[in-house]
């Protein structure tokens, strides 16, 4: 029996493809998704509660790529798409014949009352409770639709929509715990609701050993200890500097400057959480309390850009203003090689404040090759076609990585303003929708790759040092006292 | 003339945050991009071809820093790039309009070494049952500048040509008269000609002044 059903138990059971099958009769690519289309189109009271997810399926065409990407976010962006298969463990939960063969090997008692939270919420989900059809009709069903030797044919329908529901549930909880670990780790309520809930899932005498694996799979997932990359946090790099010793900005290498920026733009980088993302909250006059890490990520840039624009500034003597700017530049564009987009523009943008753009004389003494490289690092960053060659970089670069915030903030006011949360027929306007999450993804994609550098206190204390770091206008002032206007 | 466009001008919209900017902007280049789609496709949205003379095209790169305010560095490097703005308030908010000082005072830094010219724009004209500043002393505080005023609507299409087109013919002006050049490093205006074409093409432009009124 089991070599006969071979081919089926290689095609995993997406829920998605189930309903997009059903619009499509046609392009049904194997007998297996065709048995099952056909069952999804017989169960009562089907229709009515998938009309989202079809919409979703109409009218995009790149549905299942998306699909895909969002089953492997620790790729890269630029992986290309043949790449980029299912990773088999991934969505191999249940296999096709779960659903459908082992049934006969089964007694499906569809009189009992007293259904479990959890099993009730899998029928629930499968749209199976409304109406209770009789087993004969659910024979009948199964009988004219399964195309198995009329022996097998015990298959009970309510037994197949349980199997569906409970692999459904359980992959939005593995999805759910494995990719957005985030709302576990802050939550801790719901985390153990969770848990409750897959324990509740595993005691359930019905349930099959691979349903019941599965469920043991996410519980150890939630409580795992320490899920995290045992990376060095924000706050223990700001504990740490604090204990050292200033040094000044002659006693670093541009190596060492630029690797333990790039450690600290990351981790501001990455603890940014999803929701900040959702309604522009950033741009409100609440934006503190809606977007609290947003705010800290664009803090840390004008501190950032601040303390380069002071460096330079604070020299005197023009020499080593120069110096300063040659440094910084080749800061800039060892950032570049190790992908941190951030610090290149944290780096250009300070070179390009008027403060530092006005100072003729020492620009005139800078070097061609130093120009040559801003102008490059310039090129690299620069807002000209959307940012259309910091994308490029971005989509060609594996992670870890440091994108600019900043392209993200102006992509998704562009989308929440240019286009309207429902269609014209009051549906949900899911191409906006995606368009959101796509942007949502790709920045979770660069977050969750963290740098290995080792956090060298000395550095990151001057990097964070605010002390003589001075504010525009001083800058300003500062600027025309070492070069002053000349008369016009 | 072969070339699609003799000038390239950057221009900024600025104001406080709830006056309309993008709106006005979108209205103004939406007949080239009806349909929003993916905005991390590399496209300029926001530019577009405007005939201040028949035959004579300026290409307006218009920046919608939407979402980026907070980087400081970065809409600093904006202002420096762009050789004219639309300083916007809404007709409909007071305190919008009593910002315009501080954002005036605030490019002027910022713009150094170049200079950038401006119009005021009351914007959302078409609430104005809900008026809190009048035109009156808008022209009187946009002329206190040696600003343009002007009202628009995005809602209703009022003015939103003219705004644009206007300050594009003044900045067309000053370059003609050579108050404003171009400059290597500095985006605000460039030449839609290669280099050494550049003087005879200026040249066809002034011999053409008469058609100015």
């Amino acid at each position: 029996m089991y070599s006969s059903m071979a081919p089926f138990s290689k095609t995993t059971l997406d829920i998605n493809k189930l309903y997009v099958s059903s619009n499509y009769p046609n392009k049904i690519p194997d007998e297996g998704e065709a048995a099952l289309e056909k069952q999804e189109e017989s169960l009562p009271g089907k229709q009515g509660s998938e009309v989202s997810v079809r919409e979703e399926s109409d009218t995009d065409p790149n549905h299942s790529d998306e699909a895909e990407a969002e089953t492997s976010p620790t790729k890269s962006p630029t992986t290309p798409k043949s790449v980029k298969c299912k990773n088999s463990s991934d969505f191999s939960l249940f296999s096709y014949n779960n659903g459908v063969v082992m049934p006969s090997c089964r007694e499906l008692d569809s009189t009992r009352s007293a259904l479990s939270a959890a099993s009730a919420f899998a029928i629930a989900t499968a749209g199976a409770n409304e109406g209770t059809p009789t087993k004969e009709k659910y024979r009948r069903m199964s009988l004219a639709s399964a195309g198995f030797p009329t022996d097998q044919r015990n298959g009970d329908k309510e037994f197949v929509i349980r199997r569906a529901a409970t692999n459904r549930v359980l992959n939005v909880l593995r999805h759910w715990v494995s990719k957005h670990s985030q709302d576990f780790e802050t939550n801790e309520e719901l985390k153990f609701r969770v848990i409750g809930f897959l324990e509740e899932v595993i005691h359930d005498p019905e349930l099959l050993t691979q349903e019941r694996k599965a469920a043991a799979n996410i519980i150890r997932t939630l409580t795992q200890e320490d899920p995290g990359d045992n990376q060095i946090t924000l706050e223990e790099v700001v504990q740490m500097a604090e204990g050292v010793k200033a040094e000044p900005f002659e006693n670093h290498s541009a190596l060492e400057i630029a690797e333990q920026l790039t450690l600290l733009d990351h981790l501001v980088f990455k603890k940014i959480p999803y929701e900040e993302f959702f309604g522009q909250g950033w741009m409100k006059l609440e934006k503190n309390e809606r977007t609290p890490y947003i705010m800290k990520n664009t803090k840390h840039f004008n501190d950032v850009s601040n303390l380069i624009a002071s460096e330079i500034i604070r020299n005197e003597e023009i020499n080593a203003r120069v110096s300063a700017i040659e440094k910084w530049v080749a800061v800039a564009d060892i950032c570049r090689c190790l992908h941190n987009y951030n610090a290149v523009l944290e780096i250009t943008s300070s070179l390009n404040r008027s403060a530092i753009f006005r100072l003729k004389k020492t620009w005139l003494k800078v070097s061609k090759q130093t120009k040559a490289l801003i102008d490059k690092l310039q090129k690299l960053v620069s807002s000209e076609g959307r940012f259309k060659n910091l994308r490029e970089a971005l989509k060609n670069c594996d992670p870890p990585c440091v994108p600019y915030l900043g392209m993200y903030l102006t992509d998704l006011a562009f989308i929440e303003e240019g286009t309207p949360n429902y269609t014209e027929d009051g549906l949900v306007n899911f191409s906006k929708m995606r368009m959101i999450s796509h942007i949502i993804r790709e920045i979770r994609q660069f977050q969750q790759t963290s740098y290995k550098i080792e956090h060298q206190p000395k550095v990151t204390h001057y990097l964070l040092d605010q002390s003589f770091v001075m504010d525009e206008e001083t800058l300003y002032e500062a600027s025309l006292r070492i070069e002053p206007k000349l008369p016009s | 003339m072969e070339a699609i466009w003799l000038y390239q001008f950057r221009l900024i919209v600025i104001g406080d945050s709830t006056v309309g900017k993008s709106c006005l902007i979108r209205r103004f280049t939406e007949g080239r991009f009806a349909q929003i789609s993916d905005p991390t496709v590399g496209v300029d949205f926001f530019s577009r071809l405007v005939e201040i003379e028949p035959g004579k095209r300026i290409k307006l790169q218009i920046w919608d820093t939407a979402g980026q305010e907070r980087f400081r560095s970065i809409t600093r490097a904006y202002y420096r790039n762009s050789v004219g703005g639309l300083l916007l308030f809404d007709i409909t908010n007071r305190r919008s309009f009593q910002n315009v000082h501080e954002w005036l005072e605030e490019t002027k830094v910022h713009v150094q070494p170049y200079q950038i010219v401006f119009v005021l724009v009351g914007h959302k004209c078409d609430l104005d049952t809900q008026r809190q500043v009048t035109r009156h002393e808008a022209e009187k505080l946009a002329a206190a500048y040696g600003m343009k005023y002007i009202e628009t609507s995005a809602r209703d299409a009022i003015n939103v040509e003219k705004a644009f087109t206007d300050l594009t013919r003044d900045i067309y002006e000053l370059v003609k008269r050579g108050d404003i050049s171009i400059q290597e490093g500095w985006e605000g205006v460039k030449s839609g000609f290669v280099p050494n074409v550049v003087h005879s093409s200026e040249e066809v432009v002034k011999s053409d002044r008469r058609c100015l009124c």
